[in-house]
């Protein structure tokens, strides 16, 4: 009876979240003209590579691909979890699979422990230490925080990869509201740069100059230099800046720069701290790359309203929300938050949960 | 006994249903001889969770529904005030109010927008002698209908093909007309209806649907301007809705005269105890609904189109700098999402043109192409040269008041309460001071500023005066923490809600626990409305999304101990889990040291077991109980299981025992050649390494298959095997519930009990005269074991002859002569005689003595035992009474202590 509903889409853009909203609401959905303007029709390696992944920690999950790789259909199953691992193309950071999984992981069967081994670090997605210090306290403000961990075992940087991390997520039944619209004032800023089969020195050389913008506001920064050699710092040579800023209330604000080439590491600091600058004064509780995250826990919430301050939406974030309302129904208020003036505006983001319940926890 | 909450019915909406209607166009019904489906409406008080549209709802006894509406409706049954209890009577005209559920108390039923007149005996006009009601009266009335034969021909033709746009045409202005004197003179007739205890239809109207007002919206242009106020002006928005509730009537008037014409034939259909005439006031309503653009989520998108205008009024009237409507331009705008973003930064001219949008688009549409292949991704990429801008001090300087040194504000709560004041008040600072740093600093901020600061100041004071006279009462206990936690959620629902009216807040947070709702339903099983018996209650509940799946469900399941006989795997059981009732087929298993799931064939005996079977997925944690059969007829107990959902899963892994067994046909010494055991060398390198046994116990390994005979492998052994031995081989055969899914649909019986779904194993041999099948392998018999003899060991002699003694087969004759000993004579001198005799003597003195004195003894401790016996008795009855002293006074002491308690408590009562 579920099967008449399926929903359709089109185009290959926000793929990833359309496949999760789709796991997560049970609904199957439709996916077509997948790039089939394009030179290299249909889809891409890591979108392969991703819906191998959701396949993996699924159960009963079909996917079927047409010919031509432009259209998709994917009737979900249950989220199982449990102990995985899984190699990404080097065409996509791991972050791109985990920010993906993020979302599914406190609904499954079983404790989710996924290892993921590929780059670690890149341009386009969240790197592993935003992933460690900022995505995962953003899960932690809907109360899914005992036996939460994430592990970078290895690094690798962009070409040939070589790294690899590890998931840990608890199982919930029910993710609480979020009321978030207080974002306090930063109160700490700690960040970490890396660097891998380049000289060490280079790390603190981001660090100086990151400082050097920083020391100005306040005096609790501290920006680690992490180092790993040897088999443990992957395969190709990189280096980069992640830094956070947190507040009072818990907001947390991250940004980070990736080495170039041909660009000095001090260069690379500075763009990292004035890219958090930037994050800062646009103000907000959540920062945006992690909207789609808080508000798709908002909607999976209890049954209550729940509220959060953010900044304008991205264009994901856009079609996020209204993807949003046809798999769950539910939409947002978004209203001007009080108090915010045009320099920076910042919206007040409240929905009506829908009482997810993780109908996958077994009790047995 | 325990208190349980019903968390089943906490987390799901439901409603009895105390009236249902069918909807259903009376000419379909006819083409199809009564076998469509139908379109229902149900009534009832939803009880439960909050019930909201786009879910399915499960009616058992009929199945999964869809509803298409949710109107609700007033309070069909008020909490009596105290205005209605000034005038309790039950006049003729109070009587449509009484609220007589699944019966039909006034004659006149009023549904959201339509009126149904029941009228009992014959129908004929100009019939003086019959009392005639009310409802009567108003039928009558409708026979003097202005229009002509010709309209009601005209109208007629309307109703045949729906889709003709001309008679719309025609009758639009003449409706619009009619609305437009009824706005003007709305106040009036409403008084009159009141008098007249029309109120219901009043509360119907105004608890319209959000479906009807977005129709009207689309229909009458001119009434679109209204509606945006809707929201601030209750009056306004009231006249809105009434416009469409006051020209029903006009517009039901004539199409009921074309039904009436015809429906003389077809009255019969409508029922036995009287003749209903229906105003199907939906058709009407669908007409300009075909000249719209088809489309389901018609009602989701014209709540933000008021919105639009909505906020957009409330920018007028505030006066406040414009801003863009978040809202409309993502959840009811065609706009990319690139697009909207762009909206974002030249603000200006697109607010200029967000009335109209087809220029609106134009302009985006330069700047589009830019967007065509862009990654998905999380991080937007850094530009340098836009973030050259924080190499500047004055920048840097500028958002140094979003860090907690910032200290360019006065600092007015230091001295308050420590670092917790600070921390607590300036969160909400934070606006106000970026507001306060931008050159122009708007004056009435400051005062609110300073209010919103004596507010706070104000909690925080009271907040410290209740940790000084009672830092106990702060600490909460856990129950007091989760109770406030809460109250403080609750609270911030209702004031979230609380300046948004009815149907857009039921738009997004459904219908509340407690609300009088009409539920359209549709797809319904025709049965159900011909074989209704309002004697058998309709449930409506609604289903979770995830209750909408199909899964395999495991659950843990006990027989229940007054149900006599076993449950058999594979047989068919009836499941009352949640709203739903099926049948499915179960297979039970334990668990076999967490290793495995082994099948079991029939259900333990007063324990637990698991059942795995094919159904609607349902929460884990949800209780259920089975029954073999439904039915009166059923002898004894009927509930044969109760059990609890662990989980839903895609695929099961329960597996049941096989033994493979084969011959050895070859025995070397350790190895043997094994037959019989498969058919195949494929087969057999399945297996290759797996253990096997004979039955005398003798372990084994499969080693590989042999190329000549096919099928056989070579086996070693720990021992030399014989030939007679059986060999097997235990492996698991992994079985899958089958997928049967036997909903109970006994309200579509006219018979409600007759219902029989699959029929079980044992009914069905019954039935066709079958024999259980015997399989004469598994008959038991009496065991034969033949006496084995052995042959004698013989070991040769010069093999003997070089053994060491300790191994030499000792074999010596048995004596069978006497020996020496035993035939000797003894004869003894006169001497030793008489010693022997005085010995003897002596000895039996000796043991006689030591019997009597043992004799002596046992008396003597028999008494001993006696006394001490006497003793204890005496001292435990001592003991005895002791204690019950003891808890005498410990009674009355805790007795006394209760009373005080009591006391304190009626004492306080009395004062």
């Amino acid at each position: 009876m579920a099967q008449s509903n399926v929903l359709q889409f089109s185009g290959h853009q926000h793929l990833r979240h359309r496949l999760v909203l789709s796991i997560l609401s049970g609904k199957p959905v439709k996916i077509d003209k997948i790039r089939s303007d394009d030179k290299n029709p249909g889809l891409r390696d890591y979108e392969i590579s991703l819906l191998r992944l959701l396949e993996k920690v699924t159960n009963g999950t079909v996917i079927e691909i047409s010919v031509t790789g432009t259209a998709l259909l994917l009737k979900p199953g249950v989220i199982v979890g449990g102990t995985l691992s899984h190699d990404c193309p080097l065409s996509r950071s791991i972050g791109y699979f985990f920010e993906a999984i993020i979302m599914l992981a406190p609904f499954s069967k079983r404790p989710f422990q996924l290892t993921l081994r590929g780059i670690t670090t890149d341009d386009h997605d969240l790197s592993v230490d935003l992933l460690r210090t900022v995505t995962l306290p953003h899960l932690q403000l809907f109360g899914i925080s005992d036996g939460l961990e994430f592990r970078i075992k290895k690094r690798g940087a962009a070409p040939a990869g070589g790294g690899e991390a590890q998931l840990l997520c608890p199982v919930v039944k029910q993710v609480k509201t979020l009321n978030f619209v207080d974002p306090g004032k930063i109160k700490r800023i700690r960040g970490i740069a890396h660097a891998v089969r380049v000289s060490p020195q280079f790390s603190n050389r981001m660090i100086e100059s990151s400082r050097s913008v920083l020391n100005r506001f306040i005096p609790d920064i501290y920006l680690y230099s992490d180092v790993y050699k040897g088999d443990e710092s992957g395969k190709s040579p990189g280096y980069a800046l992640s830094i956070l800023a947190e507040s009072t209330t818990g907001a947390i604000h991250s940004a980070e720069a990736v080495s170039q080439p041909g660009v000095a590491p001090e260069d690379i600091g500075l763009l990292a701290t004035r890219a958090l600058l930037a994050e800062i004064s646009k103000g907000g509780c959540v920062d945006e790359k992690h909207q789609l995250l808080v508000l798709l826990m908002m909607v999976l919430g209890s049954e209550d309203v729940g509220r959060c301050r953010m900044g304008p939406p991205t264009t994901r974030t856009i079609q996020f929300l209204r993807d949003t309302k046809e798999f769950f129904g539910t939409s947002f208020k978004i209203v001007p938050a009080e108090g915010a003036d045009e320099t920076a505006p910042q919206l007040l983001y409240s929905c009506y949960g829908v009482g997810y319940v993780n109908a996958n926890r077994s009790l047995a | 006994m325990k208190f349980r909450p019903l968390v089943f019915r906490n987390a799901h909406p439901y409603l009895l249903a105390d009236r249902i209607e069918d909807l259903t166009p009376r000419e379909l019904i006819r083409t199809s001889k009564g076998k469509c489906d139908r379109t229902v409406t149900v009534y009832g008080y939803i009880r439960g969770t909050n019930l909201r549209l786009g879910t399915k709802v499960h009616i058992p006894g009929v199945g999964d529904l869809d509803m298409k509406t949710i109107t609700a409706l007033g309070d069909p049954c008020p909490l009596p005030n105290a205005d209605s209890e000034k005038r309790r009577k039950l006049s003729e005209k109070k009587k449509l109010l009484v609220h007589a559920p699944m019966s039909d108390v006034g004659g006149v039923i009023y549904d959201k927008d339509a009126v149904w007149i029941n009228v009992p005996g014959s129908f004929v006009r100009g019939n003086e002698d019959v009392p005639q009601g009310e409802g009567e009266q108003m039928v009558m009335d409708l026979q003097d209908a202005g229009a002509t034969l010709e309209d009601a021909v005209a109208r007629s033709h309307i109703q045949l093909l729906g889709s003709s746009s001309k008679p719309l045409t025609v009758e639009s202005p003449s409706s619009d007309d009619e609305s437009d004197e009824d706005e003007v003179s709305e106040g009036d007739e409403e008084d009159e209806e009141d008098e007249e205890g029309y109120s219901t239809v009043d509360e119907d109207e105004e608890l319209t649907g959000d479906e009807e007002g977005g129709e009207s919206s689309e229909d009458e242009s001119p009434w679109d301007e209204d509606s945006g106020s809707r929201h601030d002006t209750a009056g306004l928005g009231r006249a809105g809705r009434r416009t469409i509730a006051r020209s029903l009537p006009q517009t039901e008037a004539t199409s009921n005269a074309v039904q009436y014409a015809d429906s003389d034939s077809e009255l019969g259909l409508s029922g036995d105890e009287g003749k209903v005439v229906r105003f199907p006031g939906e058709d009407i309503r669908e007409i300009p609904s075909d000249e719209d653009v088809p489309s389901g989520g018609d009602g989701d998108d014209e709540l933000p189109k008021w919105k639009e205008n909505l906020a957009q009024n409330a920018r007028t009237s505030s006066g406040r700098p414009r801003r863009k409507n978040w809202m409309k331009l993502i959840y009811s705008s065609t706009l990319t999402p690139e697009q909207v973003l762009i909206g974002d930064a030249n603000a200006e001219s697109a607010q200029k043109n967000i009335e109209d949008e087809d220029d609106f688009f134009q302009i985006k549409r330069k700047s589009e192409p830019e967007a065509d292949e862009t990654l998905d991704r999380a991080k937007n990429p850094l530009r340098a040269e836009e973030l050259q801008k924080w190499g500047d001090d004055q920048l840097l300087d500028s958002i140094r008041n979003l860090f907690i040194t910032g200290h360019d504000h006065p600092p007015i709560h230091e001295g308050d309460d420590g670092d917790d004041a600070y921390e607590d008040a300036e969160g909400g600072d934070f606006e106000d001071l970026e507001a306060g740093s931008s050159p122009k600093e708007p004056q009435p901020s400051e005062a609110a500023d300073v209010d919103d600061l004596a507010a706070r100041k104000a909690e925080l004071k009271r907040k410290f005066d209740e940790q000084y006279d009672d830092p106990e009462a702060s600490k909460m206990d856990f129950y007091d923490e989760k109770k406030d936690e809460m109250a403080r959620q609750l609270a911030l629902n209702r004031a979230e809600f609380a300046n948004v009216d009815a149907e857009s807040r039921a738009l997004v947070e459904g219908y509340r626990p407690g609300m009088y709702v009409r539920i359209e339903l549709v797809d319904v099983p025709c049965e159900m409305i011909e074989h209704f018996d309002p004697h058998f209650p309709i449930i409506v509940g609604g289903l979770l999304p995830a209750e909408e799946r199909f899964a395999f469900l495991q659950v843990r399941i006990k027989r229940h101990r007054w149900f006599t006989r076993t449950l058999k795997t594979n047989d068919p059981l009836i499941f009352s889990l949640g709203w739903r009732r099926f049948q499915s087929i179960p297979i039970y298993s334990l668990d076999d040291h967490s290793i495995r799931m082994r099948m079991l064939k029939y259900t333990p005996e007063h324990m637990h077991c698991y059942a795995t079977f094919y159904g609607p997925a349902s929460l884990p944690n949800t209780g259920f109980c089975a029954f073999n059969r439904l039915g009166n007829d059923t002898p004894g107990f009927r509930i044969s299981a109760t059990g609890v959902v662990l989980d839903l899963d895609r695929s099961v892994k329960i597996v049941k025992k096989i033994k493979l067994t084969g011959v050895p046909y070859k025995i070397f010494k350790n190895t043997a050649f094994i037959k019989d055991m498969f058919s195949s060398a494929l087969e057999i390198a399945k297996f290759e390494g797996a253990n096997i046994r004979t039955v005398s116990g003798i372990r084994g390994q499969v080693k590989k298959a042999l190329p000549k005979p096919e099928g056989t492998f070579r086996a070693t052994f720990e021992d030399k095997i014989l030939l007679s031995d059986i060999v097997f081989l235990r492996a698991w055969y992994s079985v899958e519930p089958r997928k049967f899914y036997n909903p109970v649909t006994s309200l579509l019986l006219s018979n409600k009990d007759q219902w029989s779904g699959m029929r079980l194993t044992g009914q069905v041999r019954r039935d066709e005269g079958l024999k259980t099948p015997l399989n004469v392998n598994s008959t038991y018999k009496k065991v034969e074991r033949p006496e084995r003899r052995f042959n004698t060991l013989k070991v040769p002699r010069k093999l003997q002859s070089a053994l060491p003694y300790a191994s030499k087969p000792k074999l010596m004759k048995s004596q069978n002569r006497p020996t020496y000993l035993q035939k000797r004579a003894v004869v003894m001198e006169p001497e030793e005689k008489k010693a022997i005799a005085l010995l003897q003597q002596i000895r039996a003195l000796r043991k006689d003595q030591v019997s009597r004195r043992k004799e002596k003894k046992n008396e003597r401790k028999e008494a001993h035992r006696k006394k001490v016996e006497k003793e204890e008795a005496k001292r435990t009855e001592k003991d005895k009474e002791k204690k019950k002293e003891y808890m005498r006074i410990q009674g009355q002491k805790s007795k006394r202590e209760a009373d005080l308690e009591e006391g304190r408590g009626s004492k306080r009562r009395k004062t």
